[in-house]
């Protein structure tokens, strides 16, 4: 560890983030939680727990049921770090999207500053519009960026094939050079990409909540056959929500006798990964799709 | 909200039935502050890879929850999708160690 921050002199020392760790990652992943804390520590980024954050919340269900609470809801995670001085710094792509739309709503009309104001009173906060909340990928591209990563890769991935799976909220309009900053990422810790064709396609996780057998048959099950004749060692995802769908898709599909055993690793588990941190200190192992594979390709 | 006020993403506008499948994750939300439940399978987990057995957000934090509550209630959110859950009250919230 000492030997890493020696080396390292990046942009971000000293810079501090909240970390907004949201609902999936802590609940259900803390593989993720705990591949963040280490490999953020290499690289000298220093993260502040936000203790009282709530759900972001979340931009299927609570947005669709209330507008006006989801709006609060947002503002009221801004203001905390606000109160606190830091940028938030997110690892999932939901959280990335109500913030990153709440945060433009607020900034934009004043009836909705004003709104989230009188809420926020109630509680004892106020919400001022100083700070911003920004994707881990974000933050390692343009904060860190790519040559101070490699600097802390001592075992790279090399002859690992990668599928990356974006995630479709980070597809949008504005956000042209959110995948290939991903691409420069994962490059960055020596693997190549597998291209398979349907990159852009949802995990299906929205649609979950409607019709699941959709979400996984013409989702999921989709990018899976793809990602299997592509022959990729396995998928990165920068969200819990995809996560959690592709690793679930592949064992009810195994109920139905169809064999994907695709390890599915969020990317700063790659990360640690590249970095030399052993596979146990963050829990791999309570992955559902099991890496072994993958983590003897490696030598790890 | 007005419907024409949602040019860009339409299906963003305001639903007038909470459809079922939506329900778990507003009781949570109302509940809890969070939408994921937290089991004790992995708070076991989160204990074993170091990590503090309940996440260091609203998960631990009866004060947010409050809050939460107290936001539920000015936006009428609960109302909006029709489902009651029992607030928190001071009394509920356990002194610090």
């Amino acid at each position: 560890m000492s030997r890493l921050r020696n080396k390292w002199d990046g942009k971000t020392m000293g810079r501090k983030y909240g970390i907004f760790w949201g609902c999936m990652i802590p609940a259900l992943q803390p593989f993720v939680e705990k591949a963040t804390r280490i490999a953020f520590r290499n690289l000298q980024i220093d993260l502040q727990e936000m203790p009282e954050a709530t759900c972001c919340p979340d931009p299927e269900i609570t947005r669709t049921l209330s507008y006006d609470f989801w709006l609060t809801m947002a503002a009221r995670n801004f203001s905390l770090a606000e109160d606190a001085g830091y940028d938030i710094c997110t690892l999932c792509n939901g959280c990335y999207d109500t913030f990153s739309k709440a945060g433009m709503e607020l900034k934009t009309h004043k009836k909705y500053r004003d709104m989230v104001n009188v809420m926020l009173q109630r509680v004892g906060r106020t919400y001022k519009g100083t700070v911003q909340s920004l994707h881990v990928v974000e933050i390692l591209h343009d904060h860190v960026g790519v040559d101070a990563i490699k600097k802390t890769v001592s075992r790279p991935l090399k002859n690992i094939a990668v599928a990356m799976q974006y995630g479709c909220r980070i597809f949008r309009e504005d956000e042209k050079q959110f995948p290939m900053k991903f691409d420069a990422l994962v490059k960055a810790l020596g693997a190549t990409i597998a291209e398979y064709g349907s990159e852009k396609l949802c995990c299906g996780v929205p649609i979950m909540y409607a019709d699941p057998d959709y979400a996984l048959q013409k989702r999921a099950k989709v990018k899976l056959i793809d990602i299997k004749v592509s022959r990729a060692d396995c998928i990165v995802v920068v969200c819990p929500a995809c996560f959690d769908r592709i690793e679930r898709a592949q064992k009810t599909l195994e109920t139905e006798g169809q064999e994907y055993n695709i390890p599915v690793f969020h990317y700063v588990e790659l990360l640690a990964l590249a970095q030399g941190v052993d596979p146990d200190k963050f829990g791999v192992s309570f992955h559902r799709v099991p890496p072994d594979d993958f983590l003897q390709k490696i030598g790890g | 909200m007005a419907e024409e006020e949602y040019p860009k993403y339409p299906l963003e506008k305001p639903s007038k039935i909470i459809p079922q499948a939506f329900k778990g994750v507003a009781v949570n939300i109302i509940s809890q502050a969070q939408i994921q439940n937290l089991i004790s399978f992995w708070t076991n987990k989160r204990k074993s890879l170091g990590l503090s057995e309940k996440p260091l957000t609203a998960y631990s934090s009866e004060k947010a929850v409050m809050e939460t509550q107290e936001l539920v209630e000015a936006t009428r959110f609960d109302r909006s999708s029709n489902i009651e859950v029992r607030r928190k009250k001071p009394a509920d919230v356990k002194a610090p160690k």
